[in-house]
């Protein structure tokens, strides 16, 4: 039962229209279309880029202070983030809003979290690529270390599985998620390392900053990309154990609370 | 389960908890949760069936007496409290117009979606979509989204979906009556095709005519529980009878609980010819007058019906039709609201060919629809002339 939440093999085709279905709507009819995915994360690139660096002066601690660099880090940052904050943003109101496939019809429920997770991979996966181009052209390198991005950033994947899993199961008997859930994504911009490393932080605060899931794949992310370094592998391998977890867990609170979706819906 | 059960129910009861919220029904799930009395609404009562392969299964009640629930329950898609139930084979459902779509989707990626929903793979819809599409007629806005469509559109779709997709198991929820005369006709012939190539076939349905014509078996359900499983003719009149039995004590209850009830119904429709012979109605075009008796019932405290016979190919389409308000003539019902008239024409100018017999039943000013019937029997009728079409006019040549 709960392989099926992992290895929905039989059910790819509705995960993969779905997933299109999604991507495209959010850009039908649109004069610039697809390219939308890879001008708002630009243009909100540009406003950060004017607070923080312009408004703030702030200064990123490494070597390389260039105005480029900076705008980079920040990237890094927010691609990851919104990774996270926008399954999490779709997941209170996820099965709300398809009453009809609890109901009506005989629908294979959890893999509307699987549509959720690809269609924001994709974007994340557009913004690495653009990021990936402006890092290659402004330090005039192509790291070897850049085969390991895809280990680094995919332990994202589960945690979103799971966090969608959970917060769309209880989206449905709890009203109130859909607040609560947008304040935690509002909060979770300033508590994960978006705009600042984690080694600026006091020492006494920086283990506390780990507590936060997405924080070890930023920074290892930034890592990868803008140091061209070989990740720290007991880090990313943690990030793994703990997304697994989480999507675990949350396949398991999906599967046992989705026996009462009918009769509240 | 047999080999030759399509879908066995066994001891199934279903009752809803009437939840005040819905954390309510959250807690449920927690074994620390002290059990307060809930409300609980009994939908199921114990109920025990199997349908055999290629059975066709009526299910017929009132309003709220669980058909529905059932039918939910057979396609999975609500658990059963108690009991449990095994189905085999694909199960291709219409329990609610355009159930499985999605409005933002065009009408295309929608059947995509519901036939992957069933299972069916990308390949095997391809086979099948120009047909899907073809019958539903919506080819000219098949690529805009589900949203932009009328209903009748959309439940055209669906139903189309539904019915092309060669289920094992269909089951339709009062939903045959969608879309026009035309559409509707077409269903008909596809559900046929379906009984004939040996498709289990389950559904419901307020028409009871439907049900008679159709089903290889009914089942009454009231309140939950079946009253009555058999072949649809005894089924049907138990439950016309038990409709009509509580009528009279219903005077006495309050006005709100007389409009669930049937309020006016046609009972039968027969027709005999001046001709009779061996059960069979064939008439002699020109020359044999055909008698339509039809048998209603309208509650005393409505104002008298009209009622009109009428005369149809067999795919419906009306020849012709006439009805007691447009002859101005006042149908008289006993007191506990039964009565019969009879409709005589004579020397039937049909030509030769199967004709149909129907009636309906109006509000005093004719416009209300009560209730319907066609196809209530065949005539045959036959001819010793080469004239053609399908009725006699009286006519005169001028030859200069």
């Amino acid at each position: 039962m709960i392989k099926d939440y992992f290895f929905p093999l039989s059910n790819r085709r509705l995960i993969r229209q779905f997933t299109i279905r999604d991507i495209r709507s959010q850009y039908q009819g649109s004069i610039i279309g697809i390219g939308w995915a890879f001008l708002t994360p630009l243009l909100m690139l540009a406003a950060y880029f004017f607070v923080f660096r312009i408004a703030f002066n702030n200064r990123w601690p490494s070597e390389n202070d260039s105005n480029i660099n900076f705008a980079l880090q920040i990237y890094t940052g927010l691609i990851i983030y919104n990774l996270f904050a926008d399954s999490l943003r779709q997941a209170p109101r996820l099965i709300v809003s398809n009453a009809n496939f609890v109901k009506k019809v005989v629908f294979p429920l959890e893999t509307l979290s699987w549509s959720v997770a690809l269609s924001c991979s994709f974007h994340a996966v557009a913004g690495l690529f653009t990021l990936l181009i402006l890092s290659v052209a402004s330090q005039q390198s192509l790291p070897i270390a850049l085969i390991s991005l895809p280990l680094v950033v995919g332990s994202m994947f589960p945690l979103m599985l799971g966090l969608v899993w959970l917060v769309s199961a209880l989206g449905v008997y709890i009203r109130d998620t859909t607040q609560i859930t947008s304040l935690i994504i509002r909060v979770m911009l300033f508590l994960s390392p978006v705009f600042f490393p984690v080694k600026i932080l006091p020492e006494s605060i920086q283990p506390w900053l780990y507590l936060n899931p997405i924080a070890p794949v930023i920074e290892q992310t930034r890592h990868v990309i803008l140091d061209g370094q070989w990740p720290d592998w007991s880090i990313v391998a943690t990030s793994w154990l703990i997304s697994l977890v989480v999507a675990y867990l949350g396949a398991r609170w999906f599967n046992f609370v989705r026996k009462g979706f009918a009769d509240v819906l | 389960m047999s080999s030759n059960t399509s879908i066995s129910v066994q001891g199934v009861c279903k009752s809803y908890s009437l939840y005040g919220k819905p954390i309510d029904r959250l807690k449920q799930f927690f074994p620390f949760q002290n059990k307060t009395s809930r409300k609980q609404f009994h939908a199921l009562k114990n109920i025990n069936f199997s349908i055999g392969k290629g059975e066709v299964l009526g299910v017929i009640g009132r309003n709220g007496a669980g058909k529905s629930t059932l039918l939910q329950l057979i396609c999975n898609t609500l658990l059963p409290t108690t009991g449990s139930i095994s189905t085999k084979g694909r199960i291709s459902a219409l329990l609610e117009l355009g159930s499985g779509f999605n409005p933002q989707f065009t009408g295309r990626e929608n059947i995509f979606l519901a036939t992957a929903i069933q299972g069916y793979s990308k390949e095997e819809t391809l086979q099948k979509l120009d047909e899907i599409i073809d019958f539903s007629g919506i080819r000219k806005f098949i690529d805009r989204p589900a949203k932009t469509y009328s209903s009748g559109m959309y439940v055209r779709l669906a139903f189309s979906v539904a019915i092309n997709v060669d289920p094992d198991i269909l089951v339709i929820d009062e939903a045959l009556a969608v879309g026009d005369a035309e559409f509707s006709r077409k269903s008909f012939e596809r559900i046929m095709q379906l009984k004939e190539a040996g498709k289990t076939i389950l559904f419901c349905s307020h028409s009871l005519y439907q049900i008679e014509s159709l089903c290889d078996r009914a089942i009454w359900l009231d309140e939950g529980e079946v009253k009555a499983d058999g072949i649809p003719a005894d089924v049907v009149s138990a439950y016309t009878n038990s409709t009509r039995d509580e009528q009279p004590t219903e005077k006495t209850t309050d006005n709100y609980k007389k409009t669930d009830r049937a309020t006016a119904y046609i009972n039968k429709v027969e027709a005999y010819s001046s001709n009779t012979d061996n059960g069979l109605l064939s008439i002699q075009s020109g020359e044999d007058s055909l008698t339509i008796d039809i048998h209603y019932y309208c509650n005393p405290d409505l104002p008298t019906p009209s009622i009109a016979p009428i005369i149809t190919l067999i795919d419906q389409q009306i020849i012709t039709g006439t009805s007691s308000h447009i002859d101005n003539i006042t149908v008289k019902p006993s007191s506990d609201g039964h009565g019969k008239v009879s409709i005589t024409f004579p020397r039937i100018p049909l030509l030769k060919g199967h004709y149909g017999i129907g009636a309906y039943l109006f509000c005093e000013k004719g416009i209300h629809v009560y209730d319907f019937v066609y196809n209530a029997a065949t005539v045959i009728v036959s001819q010793n002339s080469l004239e053609q079409g399908l009725v006699h006019l009286e006519h005169v040549w001028n030859i200069d």
